[in-house]
Parts: C-alpha cells; structure tokens; sequence
C-alpha cells in the first residue's frame, strides 16, 4: 500500500484530531495511555472487521456499522470524545490509506514512507499530549510526517534507508526481549526438572511390549493438539512429581522475576519511591523549586500522584491519600515534617499546623516546609516541638475546622496547641463570587466545588516551576459586587470559622493561634520580579484586613522589607523564606500558649 | 442438479519433506514434493511450489479448495519441544532460544501461513486449515490408497508429536490407533542417530546406512542394545540419559564413543570396516524392532494385510523381512512413505474421518491400489520438451514411433550405454519408478562403480535397484508379491548368483565384486531392492523392459532416479536436460524425442563457449 502525499495530510490531520481528543481527556497521560490502549484495541477490532467485510464484498455501508459499533464501544471505554475519534478514524483512515492513485499532478509515494509516517504521527499524537511540549513540538513533528511524506515521493531511497536503520534497531531491542522471554520459559520448562532429576517426557509403557495403550483413537482434525498428549495413564508417583514440578517451576519463575526488579532496583540510581530517605540527608539548606534542583523532578512527580491519588470529600474538600517518595511523604493525611531528634524526645509537646497549600508546602520539600521550619526553629531555640504539618492545598479556615475535628477524632493524642496560618484562600474563594453564579456566603461548598480543579491546575504550574497568574475572567460580571464588599464578606466568614475553631478548641482546652498569612496583596511595594496586583484586589484585602477575627496575628507585612523577590505567585514562597515565618509563628506561639513553649523547654533531649 | 466436487489440499512441512497433495472426492488426483519445486533437496519449506503445482493437475483453483488438511498438531509438537529440552539442562539454552522462535514463528503460525498461500495464489476465502495427528497422516497414507479393505497398520518413524510409532486396525473409512510407542523411544531417532555417527547427514543419510550394513557384521548390536533396548514386541527402550535426542553435544559423548568404537566418523573421512559394523548393527536391531512391531500389530488386529508408513518404513530390507518372516500375507508401503506422504495422508484421512465419506470396497488384494503406481506429479508436454531443448541449444531427434523408440533405447542399453529416461508425470516419493529414470543393463559388472562415480557422484558401495517385469520377477528374486514401489528387499535366487572366490577385505573393493548375472542391481549379501513393473502400471516402461527382454533375455533394467548427487529429482525436461550433460549420460529420453549423449556434451561446450 503506498502513502501518497494526499494520504499523508489526512494522516497529518488525524494527528492533529487525536491530540485534540487527548488534550480534552481530563487527567492526561495516565488516562491517556490506558485510554490509547483501549481505543488502540478498538481500532485492531475494527480494522478486523472491515477486512472480513472487505473479503465479503460486503455493501461499503456496512464500514459504517462497524464503525459505529467501535465507538459505542469506545464510549463506554473511554467518553465522548474519544468516540467521535474512532467514528472519523474507523471511516476516514480506511479511505485514506486505500490504494488510490495520487491526485492529479503529485507523484506516488514509496510505500517505505508509510512506517514512518505512521510512527511519527503516532509520536506527534503522543507527545503533543505532554504538559509543556506545546505546539512547538507539535508543529515539528507535523513537519517531520510531511517530510518524510515528501521524501517517499522524491527520494524513496532515503526513506528506505531510514527503515532499514529503524528495523535493525527494532529487530535487535525484539530479539532481546524475545530472549529474556524464551530465558524465562526455559528456565520453567527445562532447568528446573533438570534440576530435579525428572524426566517429563517420561511415558509409562507396558514394560513387557514397550508400547502405550491409546485412549482416544478418533480423529481430531480441528485441533491443534492431540488429546492423549497429556493423559498417558500415569502412576501416582508420576502425578506427585509432576505437581510438584510445576509448582516448583512456578515458584522459580516467581523468583526469577522478583530477583530481576530487586536487581534492577538495587542497580537503581535513584532510592525506590516507596522508601523515604532521612531527613536532610542529601541537601541540608533550603533551596529554590527550580527545574535545575536535583530534586525538582522527584517532587513534582510525587506532586502530580498525591494529586492523583488523593480523594475529594464534600465534608472536608481534598483529602490526601498516603505517598511515600523522597521529598514528598504523607501518612494518614499528615504531611510528614523535621523533628527534632529521634528516641530520646519520647514526649515532645505537639503542635497541630493547618492551613493550605502555603502551610503544605508546595514546591517545598518535607524538612523544608513551614511546619519543619518551625519544628528546626524550635529546636535552635532550646524548645523543641514536633510540629505536625495538617496543610492541604486548598483549605479555608472552615476545612480546616472540618479537618481539625477528624484529626481531633482519630487521633489517639490531642495536641498541645494548634496553629491556624491561612487567610489566602478565605479572600480567594469570596473574591470569585464575582463571577460564580453558584453559591455564595454561607455557601462555601459551591465555589470550593468549582475552584477545586483550578487550584490543582496552579499548584502543579508552581511545582513545574512555570509562572503563573491567577486567571481571574475580569469580564463576567454575573454577581457584580464591589472589592470592599467581597472583603468584608470574606473577612465575616473567616470570623465565623474563627468562631467555630474557638469552640471546638475551647471546649478541649487547647490553645491555638490564628495568622493571617503573608500574601503579595499584602506587600507595600512590590518588587521587581513579583507579579502585578491589581487596584481590586488591594481594595478587598484592604477591607478583608480591617475586619480580621478578634485575636488573629496580622502577618501581613511580614515580608515588607525584604527587597527581594519574595513570592513566586500571588502567596505562595521559597523553601527559603519559610524561615522567616517560622519564626514569626513561634514568637505567636510564645505569646499565645506559652505552656506549650515551657513544656517543650523542659525537654531533655539527645 | 449440478455435483459439487469436494477439493481437499493436504499438507506437510516446516520438518522435513515438505510436499502438498491434492485429493478430490476421495481421489489422489496430484502430489508433488517441494523439492522438485525448489530444487533444495528435502525442503522443509512452506512448499509453494508443490500447492501451486498440484492445485494446476487438478485443474482448480485456490478459490475452490474446500478443505485444507496438515499433516501434524503444531501445538502439541511445540510442547513436546518445550518438554524434551530438559534432557539438556542449561546445555539446552542455546538451542532452546534458536529454536522455540521459529517453532513460534511457523509452526505455530502455519494455519495462517497456509491461508495466506492460499490467498496469494487467488483464493477470496480460504478455508480455515485442520490439523490430522502426524501419525494417523501416516496411517491414512499407509491405509487408505491400500488395496485392502482391512488391515493392520503399523507406523514408525523418527518423532511425530509423541508417538514414535503406531499400531492401528483399519477397516473401510477408519483407523483405530490401538497403542503407540512414545518419545524419546524412537527406532527412527535411533536409526538417525547411528546415520550422523557414521557420518551421513541425519534425514537423508539413511539409505546410505542401509546400504553400508551389507558390508559388516553386526558386531555392536550388543552395545546399540543397551542403549536401546528392543522389548522383543516391537518396542524400544530408549537410555535417554545417554541418547539425548537433538542434543548435538551428544555426538561428543566419550561414554558413547567408547561403546560405539570411536568417536563419530567425519563426513569426509574414509568409510572403515566400523562404519560397515555399525551400520550393520543399527539395521540388525531396525529390522528385529520392525518384524517385532509386525507381530505386535498381528496381535492385536488379527488382520492378514499390514500397510505401513512413516520414515521407517522406507527400510525396504526391513520390509522384505517383515514380507517373508512375517505373519501377514500381504504388506503395502506407502511409496511415499516419509513425512511427504503425509501430505496425502492428512486429505485423506479429512475425507475420510473427518467428513466420514465412504471408500470403495476393495476386493481384489491385489489389485490396482489409489496410488496411481506412484505417478502424482507434473507431466511435461511436447511444447515443453521442444522449449527445454531450445533453450539448451540442442535439436533432439523425435521417434517415428514409440515402436522405434523402444527398439532403439533397448538396443542402446544392450551396448551398455547409459539412459535418461524422461516419461509422462513424475513420481511422488523418494524413488523413481520409471518416469524419471536413470537407465542402464544390470549385466554390466562395472556399471555399478561408473554410474555411482562418473553420472550420479555418490559412494560407490551403494546398490542400484532393478526394475523388472512382474511376470519374471519370480524367476530371478525370492520374492512371490509384486513390489511396484521399490519398497522391499529380496533375495536373487541362488541360479542366478555367482560364486566369490575371495571376498577383499575392504568396503568399496567388495562392492565391485560381482554377485550374481546381473551384477550392476545384484548387493554384496546377494539382495536387490526390487521394483515389479506390469503394463497396466507403467506401460510404456514394461514396453522397453520386455523390448530390452527380447533382445538380451535380461527381464530386467538398472532403475536409479534421474538425479545428480545432493540434488532431488528432476522435474522438467530443462531440468533433465542439465543433469544429463552434467551426468555424462550417453542417451537422453524425454518423451517421444532422443538426444545423443554427444550433442548433449557438445552442447555444454558450446555453452562454456559463449560464456568463455
């Protein structure tokens, strides 16, 4: 079949329909790749069944059967979209890859040109799906299906070469895996009954004749394998070792294979995900997210998987599901965080840290967010804490009220004081009424709801380490409220989870502290490097600062002398200035619960 | 209301011998072995050529192939592979991992392969292919074009899927495979086995053993017995510790080469007298191990008639054996007797177990069988032979009539020249029956040693074979059943033997040795490996015996195939043509038209010539 040039821009488009369809599946990659599959299977299924209607001379209608019955199917595989994908394929690619002569005045490809074409499409369709390829990417690899599209036209002998190359290569790396799988088979079927000295080719015949007495005599012509193959009559004995035998093989294989990974993981460069290093123990200052940190890249993908794995409550918002990876650890929704010393502290005051992505840590290592921070500044301090880090990204104070109570529940100790650091969010989520026809005060449930992916979509942009503005749509104006009064009406529900935390801690008799955080709405000026905020939104932290809880500390202008850049979005900071805070929180926290602050100075630790 | 024919093509390949078979309504209509398509001698290949060359003598289509049968069960020989590398231990991995791929790749896969044959030489559907077990494709060979309407069949050869060889009872359009005998015993591998220590090439070999065992006393049969052990019921028990089967380290075995009188013999080492001994003890135990099979079969099925097949089976000393000191009184051998012939087996035994379709009811034993004396193959035409010789530069000289023909090539062959005899449609199986012949007078005492040498260029201690007229046969062989295959082993009858006053002590100076008045087919124990021809089988061939009969009152002809050595058979008059120039043959047949042996040479001048 050859790949004329005509045949070459439908394939170009499908590429770029696919992409469409993959960059519209919610989640990416993942999904994606089970996804292709999934529809890959479809397609083999459907290309199946319209070679056995082409063979039939069947009514060329009866391709679109087909190719509705492979998108129902799809769509109940995959969705929507990747329905309609399959539809156009499972129509347009048969007609663009019929043997037709090239249109009128456009010579005809060598059919060398069709794998490449094929494969780069495919790669195109693949990697365009990738966060950060763009359309750069994208483009390129168009270019190079066209290319090679150009080439199988004007010079077949490269393209020619070029496959030659690609089947060597693909011809070695399959003679490799085909020889790993033949090791395996063999060393079930042959090595171990070698191993154990018994023959399974062994037939018990009549010892007198020498013959073996046939069970079946009929004939068998639709099978592949005879049916007395396996049924010689044999001893007991016979059976025993043969079970025995397989069993043993199958342990063997199992060996064989878990041998192989500890192998391949002991060779490893990088620990194994699922064990946590010590604290500290590569880099021992806090350092900037940026691509070029060597533990960027492990901590963004164990961003992306807590995202993935963690579970959405209406109760409580995000609840974090248990990870374990280098720099990113979380059990039972804790994030885990620097303690001061290990065995000898056997009962360090704790202090319970909630907040959201801030008090989380994003971008941040586990020895290196606030809570860490402020554990480390502790312990400097000659009163060490074991600061129990309870951030998630996301939470308003009422979560956290929500999350207090759960932790306060399933907890078997209370903490010895409870710290509240947010404000962000309470003033985030209020502001965006301004476009949310859902909801409202008292109605917190409707715009965390609606907010909840875009707060994925920011905190993942932060760990990659892209800039990132808060996408406000400025133009819809659906619940017009003016700045001020969206900061009071934030401020007025941030009251009344201060009100209820409270209570809760109240009745408990535990002492807690509530902050206001730091944001760049906040910051007198502005540095250069930090991004813009607008008139508006300085007018709603205004308002939403002047009518703060009752009690609340004010770290507003925490960072109103540093002259340099301090946040890398509108709240969020380096591990490096978590120091700062910190030791802004435990100056409150002195303050606030000052037994906390004697108990832990009665600690003698090692 | 029109009849529809049932076509069914049979199959066998990917071993080796592949060949194809062409059965429609029951009937062997063509069967052609790949290698007479390809020219590589016994190509295993997916035989292309043979299905294309068959389904053009039967006169369809691909498109009108009913049913496709194969002659083994793919799944199950893998698995017996997988479980038979064991025997090697970690020894086996090299194998294992060159082997089990291509296994996986066509053996597996030759359902598809088959189709896709199928659907390349034109066929819209093909149908899906069945699978007949390798033995009953033997047994239906050996059975069904017999001309029994009941028998005992007995099969054996070197592997199968287990079996290694099969005792049945067929009556009419069954075969009940009663017991079996099961790998790693095998009087095939055995007889294989001992091929590639005397140095041949295993699969091909093997008649070269047989003919070696003449020359030597069966002085280790004691040692082949204790490695494998006849029960004296035909079966065999196999040492497998110390004959490890497709083991190729096994051929280093000190253990064995201390038992066997050294280590294997090299192919270009010279033939000693332990070549002779071992291959005179490896017969010895073949032919107790079949004439016990023979009886076991006896036995069990209480038949009169045995019909046989399989690679064993071709061991027509055996089969002469098992003819006289036997207790059946009839023996049929599928000519084809070799997995090739299983392709004919696999169609029939589809047609007849498989779509339970009656076979007529033989009543004459001795009459005609479904083999059509052999002849299955492709026929040349005259525009052919005309083609053939044009092409090769010769003008050959055409019979005024077939009356002239034979008076001129029996007279030639009385002068002691040598002939290429190129007839009507080519023979399936491993012998030429008179179609594709080499001729030659039998009188002649250095015929042997020239044809062997100077035209075929093979060992000079291997026998050549004589076809004779069934009604003389009697009177020169001890043998009272006609043989048309060339598939038994008789004695000359001691009036036409000749003394030997001293018997040399060297292989290939006791080959030269007359034995009897009709030296040249007459072996060193006295035997002939004999081929009964009758006008109904061959009429043209019995025309130019009984010709060659009148002039020099010798019923019989030197009959070896028309073959160079290490190739197959000739197929086409070009074919012929070659191997007759390069042959030296002093007269060439092919049809109805002669060519001198000198045109033929100068010929091949003129040829180097223009390529000079």
């Amino acid at each position: 079949m050859n790949v004329t040039p005509r045949q070459g821009v439908v394939l170009t488009g499908l590429v770029i329909g696919t992409t469409a369809v993959a960059r519209s599946w919610p989640g990416f990659l993942p999904e994606f790749t089970a996804g292709a599959l999934a529809v890959a299977g479809v397609a083999v299924v459907a290309t199946a069944a319209l070679a056995w209607c082409a063979r039939r001379d069947l009514h060329p209608a009866t391709t679109f059967v087909v190719a509705v019955l492979a998108a129902a199917a799809t769509r109940a595989v995959g969705g929507k979209l990747p329905a309609l994908w399959v539809l156009v394929t499972t129509v347009v690619a048969p007609w663009a890859l019929m043997d037709r002569p090239p249109w009128r005045g456009l010579p005809r490809c060598d059919p060398a040109s069709r794998g490449p074409v094929l494969g780069f499409s495919l790669l195109a369709t693949y990697l365009a799906t990738k966060e950060g390829q763009s359309i750069v990417v994208m483009t390129a690899l168009v270019g190079i299906v066209t290319l090679f599209t150009l080439l199988g036209a004007f010079a077949p002998r490269v393209v020619r070469g070029f496959v030659r190359l690609v089947d060597l290569v693909v011809a070695k790396l399959a003679g490799g895996l085909v020889a790993l799988v033949m090791f395996v088979v063999w060393a079930a079927v042959a090595l171990v009954p070698w191993l154990l000295r018994w023959n399974p080719t062994w037939a018990p015949a009549d010892p007198r004749t020498g013959w073996v007495r046939r069970r079946h005599s009929e004939p068998e012509p639709t099978r592949m394998w005879v049916r007395d193959a396996f049924r010689v009559p044999l001893f007991a004995a016979h059976r025993v070792r043969s079970a025995a035998t397989t069993v043993l093989g199958l342990a063997v294989v199992a060996g064989l294979v878990a041998g192989t990974v500890s192998l391949i993981g002991a060779l490893s460069p990088d620990p194994p995900e699922t064990v946590a290093p010590p604290m500290g123990a590569e880099d021992t200052t806090a350092g900037k997210a940026v691509k070029s940190s060597p533990w960027f890249q492990s901590l963004s993908d164990a961003s992306e998987r807590m995202y993935r794995e963690s579970q959405f409550s209406q109760f409580v918002g995000l609840r974090l599901g248990d990870l374990r990876s280098p720099y990113l650890n979380i059990v039972d929704e804790e994030r885990r965080s620097w303690v001061p010393t290990t065995g000898a502290c056997a009962d360090l005051p704790e202090v319970w840290m909630f907040g959201g992505s801030t008090v989380f840590g994003v971008g941040q290592r586990d020895d290196y967010t606030i809570a860490s921070a402020v554990a480390r500044a502790a312990a400097a301090n000659g009163t060490p804490v074991r600061v129990r880090s309870f951030g998630v990204p996301g939470d308003v104070a009422w979560q956290e009220n929500r999350r207090l109570e759960l932790m306060l529940q399933s907890r078997d100790r209370a903490p010895d004081a409870v710290v509240f650091y947010d404000g962000y969010n309470d003033l985030e989520y209020t502001s965006g009424l301004r476009w949310s026809d859902r909801g409202g005060v008292g109605d917190p449930i409707g715009p965390l709801d609606r907010l909840h992916m875009p707060v994925l979509d920011k905190l993942g942009a932060i760990a990659d380490g892209d800039e990132y503005v808060v996408k406000v749509p400025r133009t819809d104006t659906r619940n017009p409220r003016a700045p001020a009064v969206l900061g009071l009406q934030a401020a007025a529900q941030y009251q009344a989870a201060e009100a209820e935390a409270a209570t809760l801690l109240g009745a408990r008799g535990i002492p807690y502290v509530r902050f206001n955080q730091p944001t760049l709405r906040s910051r007198a000026t502005p540095v250069d490097g930090e991004f813009e905020v607008s008139p508006e939104d300085r007018t709603m932290y205004a308002a939403f600062r002047s009518a703060l809880p009752e009690g609340t500390i004010d770290l507003s202008g925490l960072f109103d002398g540093t002259p340099e850049p301090v946040y890398v979005d509108q709240v969020h900071t380096e591990e490096a200035t978590n120091d700062q805070i910190a030791r802004a929180v435990l100056l409150g926290l002195a303050q606030r619960a000052p037994s906390v602050m004697k108990k832990a100075g009665q600690q003698q630790c090692s | 209301m029109v009849a529809t024919r049932t076509v069914i093509l049979g199959v066998s390949c990917d071993y080796h011998d592949a060949a194809a078979a062409v059965v429609v309504d029951g009937v062997v209509v063509a069967a052609v072995e790949e290698e007479r398509c390809s020219r590589v001698k016994h190509d295993a290949r997916l035989p292309v050529g043979a299905v294309e060359a068959c389904l053009e003598l039967a006169g369809v289509g691909a498109d009108q192939v009913d049913h496709v049968a194969f002659y083994e069960k793919p799944l199950t020989v893998l698995a017996r592979y997988l479980a038979s590398r064991q025997r090697s231990g970690p020894r086996g991995a090299r194998s294992f991992r060159h082997d089990v791929p291509t296994l996986i790749s066509t053996n597996l896969m030759v359902g598809y392969r088959l189709r896709r044959l199928l659907r390349d030489l034109g066929a819209g559907r093909p149908p899906v292919v069945e699978y007949v077990e390798h033995h009953r494709s033997h047994a239906a060979a050996a059975f069904f074009p017999s001309p029994f309407d009941s028998a005992a069949v007995l099969t054996m050869d070197g592997i199968g899927e287990w079996s290694t060889a099969t005792v049945a009872r067929a009556h009419r359009n069954r075969i009940e495979v009663l017991e079996e005998m099961r790998y790693p015993h095998s009087l095939g591998l055995l007889y294989s086995f001992v091929t590639a220590w005397c140095g041949f090439e295993p699969n091909d070999g093997e008649y070269k053993l047989m003919g070696l065992a003449p020359y030597g006393t069966p002085r280790f049969r004691d040692a082949l017995d204790a490695l494998a052990r006849p029960t004296g019921a035909g079966g065999l028990q196999v040492d497998a510790r110390r004959l490890r089967w497709f083991d190729p380290s096994a051929l280093q075995d000190p253990g064995l080469a201390e038992l066997l009188g050294g280590p294997p013999r090299t192919a270009d080492a010279p033939f000693g007298e332990r070549e002779a001994d071992l291959a005179a003890s490896a017969q010895a135990l073949a032919e107790d191990v079949m004439l016990g099979a023979a009886r076991r079969a006896f036995e069990l099925t209480d038949e009169s008639s045995l019909c046989m097949a399989g690679g064993v089976a071709l061991n027509c000393v055996a089969n002469g054996r098992i003819l006289r000191e036997g207790p059946f009184d009839d023996l049929w051998v599928q000519p084809a007797a070799g997995d090739g012939g299983s392709a004919v087996g696999a169609a029939l035994s589809l047609w007849h177990e498989g779509l339970d379709r009656h076979r007529p009811l033989r009543s004459d034993r001795s009459g005609p069988d479904a083999m059509s004396g052999g002849y299955l193959g492709p026929a040349a035409s005259a525009a052919d032979v005309a083609s053939a010789l044009d092409e090769a530069g010769l003008t050959g000289t055409a019979a005024v009539d077939e009356d002239a023909l034979l008076t001129t090539v029996a007279q030639r062959l009385a002068d002691g020249e040598v002939v290429g005899w190129f007839q009507g449609r080519a023979e399936f199986g491993p012998r030429a029956l008179g179609n594709r012949s080499i001729l030659a007078d039998p009188r002649d005492p250095t015929l042997r040693t020239r044809l062997n040498v100077r035209v075929k260029g093979r060992e000079s201690f291997r026998p050549f074979a004589p076809a004779v007229m069934a009604e003389h046969a009697g009177e020169w062989f001890e043998l009272d059943h006609a043989s048309p295959y060339m598939l038994v082993v008789a004695p000359v009858r001691a009036e036409h033997l000749l003394p030997v006053a001293h018997e040399p002590d060297d292989v290939l100076a006791r080959s030269a040795v007359p034995r009897s008045t009709v030296p040249a087919c007459t072996h060193v124990d006295g035997s002939a490996r004999v081929q009964t021809v009758t006008a109904e089988s061959n009429p043209r061939f019995y025309a130019l015996l009984a010709r060659f009969y009148e002039l020099t009152g010798c019923p019989m002809l030197v009959n070896t195939s028309f073959n160079l050595a290490g190739e197959p058979i000739v197929q086409t008059p070009a074919q012929a043509v070659r191997t007759a120039r390069e042959g030296g043959m002093d007269l060439l047949v092919l049809g109805d038209t002669l060519v001198e042996g000198d045109d033929l040479q100068r010929g091949a001048d003129d040829a180097h010539e223009v390529v000079a």
